[in-house]
């Protein structure tokens, strides 16, 4: 089996277990290569285990939530650049606002369509790989 | 001491024919003039025509201090006290120029210690043989111890004259005998003369008159004295009222010293009826009023203490220690206003509120208002104030507090219930869309099982947010009070069985299920859709707030006949603090974070557990994990 293409591996953190699969299988689907995490922590391992090109991460999560492994990522040398998408229900702004202050580089409110989504990936691959 | 050879006193020559037996006679008759003269307490002198002292008896020496021997020869102005030098030379010149045979008069001498003695010289012209002048001749006797009482009796005159009050001697008979100008100008009288000799009786009314000789005479011959008032009738009628004080005197006459009393009665009845509506005011109003003597600690309190707080006459005189004693522990700061309780006897304006106990040991809650009086020296020393009732005030206030407290709690609650409960509806929608979306757009490109898959996945998506729906309705239903238990005998180890495998839950929180039921066949009778909110929202909770892999227990068993449901976890537990509020609307731990959930369903839970007549109970601390007890009668 190839190495997978780290340029264009997309990690998805999320803890409800259809939406995490179906963000798995559109990504694959347009040849994207994506791994999963049902939460913060195992996501962080995660990231800093494959060094994934893009980070889509739900913020309301049990244990370590969206909010606490974005902080972690910032703070961690090798993951700072690695540009972290949100996904959030919450139509409060608030949590938006925190994470676009902790440095998430955009967000996807719930619910969303999948053209959003691809288009999002396809923005924030680009500038990553530039 | 033989007479000089100058002296006036009339020689005796020796009388022709005399038989010389006789002289030894006159030798000691003139030794015995000489001698009586000499033992004299008057003076004996004579003059020459000039002034000059020729003769002094010794009593000259004892009542001037001067020796008879200095003085003679002297001039007698001299020794005169300055101011009456003149006078004296005036009073002996008649004798002088023969126009009186004596006079007497009364004039100062000096003393040789520098004072003055009055002296009344008794005096006449001596004659010399042919009838000529030749000197005067007279006594002096000491009278300063009558001039002064006579002087202090002027001036005790001069006194009674011009004091206010009125002093009056009366004889035996009650007739006055002497009026002082006060006493006779306060009965409206012109001089002493129209009282004068007239009885006491007729300057007072009959029935004074009456009263006096019953009661106060009474008193006066018993006790020799009588203080008291009366009332006096003055020349034109009119009465006044009169301080009177009366002695008796040892030949039954009387001293009266009266005074006019109207002004002074005046001000007291001014002032006693200000103070009698000022007591009226003081205990008519529902108010305690209070008086502190801020040098002692003394309080006394009005007759309106008795309904605030149940104080007992006796009670109304207390000290500020023994009030403070009453006021609740918790106010005891606040009241003093300071740190020291008893420095409120130190501060110029009072104003508190606080508790007092009453007597039934219940607390009041009172304002105290007070204010300092200050002496002269600018040092409090004296706090006047009232106190109020303000319980219903205060509780009206302390109730509005805690119902604003709760409309912000609950306000908050909400906002944040619409925020959760949007997340819990979105998060399934989210995942329904998007699988129908995907199954759409990719439906060309993703074989049998992956269609069978995302079918399965859309499904529970739907079936999720039916039940969150139903949740939402339910607690409509509970708080509408429309929740009816349809209890139906169920096999519970079935029951159970079925909720551990519903797709609220995901594959890896099924996983970590432990079910026990003991009995196995355990048969409860229990509403089975009431009985899914509980246990779903329990074990929901139970894998929420744990570790994604620790395990959940869910045991049934059956103690005593009632049915036991117990859900424990091992996750972040639930605060003393918080376990009293667990089960109120929208109320969510203060350790939960960002983990969703809507604060509705422990309150469904415990709704569901009442609805069944059963209790529910919980066994927590943070971070060991929560156990909750649901115990269904049978």
């Amino acid at each position: 089996m190839p190495p997978p293409d780290l340029s264009r591996t997309v990690l998805i953190v999320e803890d409800n277990n259809v939406i995490r699969e179906q963000i798995v299988a559109i990504l694959e689907m347009n040849g994207y290569t994506a791994m999963a995490a049902a939460n913060g922590s195992d996501g962080l391992r995660l990231a800093c285990q494959f060094r994934p090109a893009l980070i889509i991460s739900d913020v309301m999560m049990p244990e370590c939530n969206g909010l606490d492994m974005l902080r972690d990522i910032r703070q961690n040398p090798e993951l700072d650049h690695t540009p972290v998408v949100l996904l959030s229900a919450l139509i409060a702004t608030d949590d938006i606002r925190k994470g676009l202050e902790l440095g998430a580089a955009d967000y996807l409110i719930k619910p969303f369509r999948i053209t959003d989504l691809l288009q999002v990936v396809g923005r924030h691959l680009q500038s990553s790989s530039r | 001491m033989p007479f000089p050879p100058t002296s006036l006193q009339p020689r005796r020559p020796g009388r022709p024919g005399r038989p010389r037996k006789l002289r030894p006679f006159v030798v000691d008759k003139d030794n015995v003039y000489e001698t009586v003269v000499e033992e004299l307490k008057c003076v004996v002198f004579k003059t020459d025509t000039e002034g000059r002292w020729l003769y002094l008896s010794r009593a000259w020496t004892d009542i001037t201090g001067y020796s008879v021997a200095q003085s003679t020869g002297q001039m007698l102005t001299k020794f005169l006290y300055p101011e009456d030098q003149d006078r004296v030379m005036d009073l002996f010149q008649p004798l002088i120029e023969r126009s009186k045979e004596d006079c007497r008069h009364e004039v100062r001498y000096l003393t040789r210690r520098g004072g003055f003695r009055w002296l009344e010289c008794h005096a006449r012209l001596a004659l010399d043989q042919e009838g000529q002048p030749d000197g005067i001749i007279g006594t002096l006797t000491d009278i300063t111890d009558r001039k002064l009482v006579e002087l202090q009796n002027r001036n005790l005159i001069l006194a009674q004259e011009c004091t206010a009050d009125g002093i009056a001697l009366l004889n035996e008979l009650g007739e006055y005998t002497y009026l002082n100008q006060a006493h006779v100008k306060m009965f409206g009288y012109e001089s002493a003369e129209d009282l004068l000799g007239k009885t006491w009786r007729e300057i007072y009314h009959p029935d004074e008159v009456a009263r006096i000789e019953e009661k106060v005479f009474a008193a006066l011959t018993a006790n020799g004295s009588w203080t008291g008032s009366a009332t006096a009738k003055r020349l034109d009628g009119s009465t006044f009222p009169e301080e009177l004080s009366l002695t008796l005197l040892p030949n039954g006459g009387l001293v009266c010293i009266c005074r006019d009393a109207t002004e002074k009665v005046g001000a007291a009845e001014a002032l006693n009826a200000s103070e009698a509506r000022w007591q009226v005011a003081v205990e008519s109003i529902r108010d305690g009023v209070w008086d502190a003597d801020l040098t002692t600690g003394a309080v006394h309190l009005s007759q309106g203490w008795k309904a605030l707080l149940g104080l007992s006459d006796d009670q109304l005189t207390t000290t500020w220690a023994e009030l403070s004693a009453l006021m609740h522990p918790d106010d005891v700061k606040d009241a003093a206003q300071t740190d020291d309780p008893h420095c409120i006897l130190k501060t110029v304006q009072y104003d508190a509120e606080h508790r007092m106990r009453t007597a039934d040991g219940t607390y009041r809650w009172l304002l105290v208002r007070g204010k300092a009086l200050f002496n002269d020296a600018g040092q409090p020393v004296r706090m006047l104030g009232t106190a109020a009732d303000i319980s219903d005030r205060r509780q009206v206030h302390q109730q509005l507090l805690a119902n604003l407290a709760r409309e912000k709690e609950l306000s908050e609650m909400r906002s944040q219930f619409v925020s959760m409960a949007s997340h819990e509806l979105r998060t399934p929608l989210a995942a329904l869309t998007l699988t129908l979306e995907f199954l759409a757009s990719y439906s060309t490109r993703i074989d049998a099982t992956a269609l069978e898959k995302g079918l399965a996945s859309a499904n529970d998506s739907a079936r999720r947010l039916s039940s969150i729906v139903d949740d939402l309705l339910l607690l409509d239903r509970v708080n509408q009070g429309q929740l009816n238990c349809a209890a139906v005998p169920v096999n519970l180890a079935d029951q159970i069985a079925m909720l551990a495998s519903d797709p609220y839950f995901n594959d890896a929180q099924r996983k970590r299920f432990v079910i026990t039921c003991n009995p196995p066949g355990l048969q409860a009778r229990l509403d089975p859709q009431l009985l899914r909110y509980m246990l779903l929202n329990l074990l929901s909770n139970a894998c929420k707030y744990s570790a994604d892999d620790a395990p959940v227990m869910l045991r049934a068993s059956q103690v005593s006949g009632a049915v036991v449901l117990e859900v424990e976890d091992s996750g972040i537990g639930i605060s003393k603090a918080d376990q009293d509020r667990i089960y109120s609307l929208f109320f969510r731990g203060g350790n939960v974070g960002t983990t969703p959930g809507t604060g509705l369903g422990l309150m469904v839970v415990k709704r569901c557990v009442e609805a069944h007549c059963g209790t529910i109970t919980l066994r927590s601390s943070a971070g060991q994990g929560t156990c909750f007890t649901i115990t269904i009668p049978s």
